[in-house]
């Protein structure tokens, strides 16, 4: 669970007594709906930083800035892959202004006439289709700007490591591939042993099998 | 002002209005399906209907969920639930920068009248579900009325927008109200006074009653700022659905592909970015973050 739900959630659940006060007409409801179990697609990911700020993006036939939200962005680290996302929602709809991926060739730049913003490129998913955007993310407080800026750059920093310790998997599997032939020609020979060594290898194997596969599947995903 | 229009047609006895067998020509009927991100015209459409006509087509299209995908060109069908919602208002008011600033983030601050409707999907995801409203920012301005109150037909919600620093939009709340209502009975409706974050307001709080005499709900908004600018689809959108717990919750944010590195394009966008980062920011430095 996203450590901004309880934010959003109080907002929701104590709005001001006057303000909401119901003074509309009884109507008859137009449709019947039942309450369905919310995805939010963060499930499988921890926010490394969560701040309050302001999404701007280019527009290139008017040559200029144009707010694309205020709310809450997010730096997002899946769980399994370790991939990091940058994930921002506008506040009170909780719709998505930006959803990109932090890639290791990404980098931000300060704004040139503002010291609380920064700007960057990315290929940008919160449409549900990539687009190239130039953003611009503003902060209440230069503080908040510099952090977020800290956190990008190590992001990058990381997930070009994350990216040469997959090449360096991806080595290490093709020797393993290797130990396995081998390991393969050696169980031949000792055909005649007991039931119980046999069974004891067997399922190495199987655990090896395994760890060959879920590797064998990381590259394919990358490519 | 005097009432002036071009061209008119007899509609036999059906008519809107009682005492009058005018009708008027549509001038422009634009239906725009906008991403959040760009606000580009895909599809503008002239029709010439006249009030009997639309209505006619519209009882043609009837469906659960009064989906109008024959009568309108460009408009996909959508299998969650969807209203038809009319935003009304004194031109000037702020309602087709309210609607844009759902639509894209945007917010607009110059002035161009709204000729006839345009027509915008806007979708919320509530934990019932997503559902979606149809806006039709209609014209405030008497001459480009288009059809006037043809394009209330069959609206299931609405919007009634007047400007705080403008007493006259407010003096002129009554007037929508009632061409709203004659159209469309007993329909969920929400006063809206608008740019409530300018300093020397016309209209105080205090003084808005309106909404107390015709049972409306009414909301201090500003589209500026976004103060209170989801509060009048969150209400709608419990009074459609008889939930007064409904609530909007988090849109699901699908996993980014993966994206093949394009060193040539890299500079470009490299060389972009210096060029875009000198631009200034269109908004004053010291608004507040929510």
């Amino acid at each position: 669970m996203s450590s901004a739900d309880p934010e959003h959630r109080e907002e929701e659940e104590a709005p001001a007594v006057g303000d909401d006060e119901d003074t509309g007409a009884h109507v008859a409801p137009i449709v019947k709906l039942e309450e369905v179990a919310v995805t939010t697609g963060e499930e499988d990911e921890d926010a490394i930083l969560d701040l309050k700020s302001k999404l701007y993006r280019f527009d290139k036939d008017g040559n200029q800035w144009k707010e694309r939200g205020a709310g809450t962005v997010k730096f997002l680290k899946h769980k399994a892959t370790g991939k990091v996302r940058l994930l921002m929602r506008q506040s009170k709809t909780l719709k998505i202004c930006a959803n990109h991926l932090i890639l290791p060739t990404m980098s931000v730049q300060e704004h040139a006439g503002n010291e609380k913003s920064c700007v960057w490129h990315a290929r940008d998913f919160a449409d549900g289709e990539l687009k190239d955007e130039l953003f611009c993310i503003r902060f209440p407080s230069i503080e908040n700007c510099k952090s977020f800026m800290e956190t990008f750059q190590e992001v990058a920093e990381s997930q070009k490591a994350e990216d040469e310790k997959e090449s360096a998997d991806a080595a290490g599997l093709i020797e393993k591939l290797s130990v396995e032939e081998k390991a393969d020609a050696e169980k031949k020979d000792e055909e005649k042993s007991e039931d119980k060594t046999v069974e004891k290898e067997s399922a190495s194997g199987k655990e090896s099998k395994a760890v060959e596969d879920k590797k064998a599947e990381e590259p394919a995903s990358s490519a | 002002m005097t009432e002036v229009w071009q061209f008119w047609i007899w509609a036999g006895g059906a008519t809107q209005q009682s005492g009058s067998c005018k009708e008027r020509l549509t001038r422009s009927f634009k239906i725009r399906n906008l991403k959040p991100s760009q606000y580009k015209p895909s599809l503008r459409c002239v029709l010439s209907l006249s009030s009997a006509s639309l209505s006619i087509l519209f009882n043609l299209t009837q469906h659960r969920y009064t989906l109008h995908s024959m009568a309108l060109p460009n408009q996909q069908t959508v299998d969650y639930p969807s209203f038809k919602l009319v935003i009304v208002g004194d031109g000037g008011t702020g309602k087709t920068t309210f609607v844009k600033r759902h639509l894209t983030g945007e917010f607009e601050k110059k002035y161009e009248p709204t000729i006839g409707v345009e027509v915008h999907p806007l979708d919320f995801f509530t934990n019932c579900g997503k559902i979606r409203f149809y806006c039709w920012d209609t014209a405030g301005q008497e001459k480009f009325g288009g059809l006037r109150d043809g394009y209330y037909i069959h609206g299931q919600c609405a919007i009634i927008m007047f400007d705080v620093t403008a007493r006259l939009t407010y003096k002129n709340v009554p007037t929508w109200h009632r061409d709203l209502c004659r159209v469309c009975e007993n329909i969920p409706i929400v006063l809206c006074g608008n740019k409530v974050d300018v300093k020397n307001r016309q209209v105080k709080a205090k003084q808005v009653t309106f909404h107390r005499k015709k049972n409306l709900q009414y909301y201090e908004i500003s589209a500026k700022s976004n103060y209170n600018f989801e509060k009048p689809f969150l209400y709608l959108a419990r009074k459609l659905a008889g939930d007064p717990n409904l609530h909007f919750v988090e849109s699901p944010a699908l996993a980014p592909p993966e994206v093949q590195i394009d060193l040539a394009a890299q500079q470009q966008h490299e060389a972009e970015l210096l060029a875009a980062a000198s631009q200034p920011l269109p908004d004053d430095d010291d608004e507040s973050f929510e």
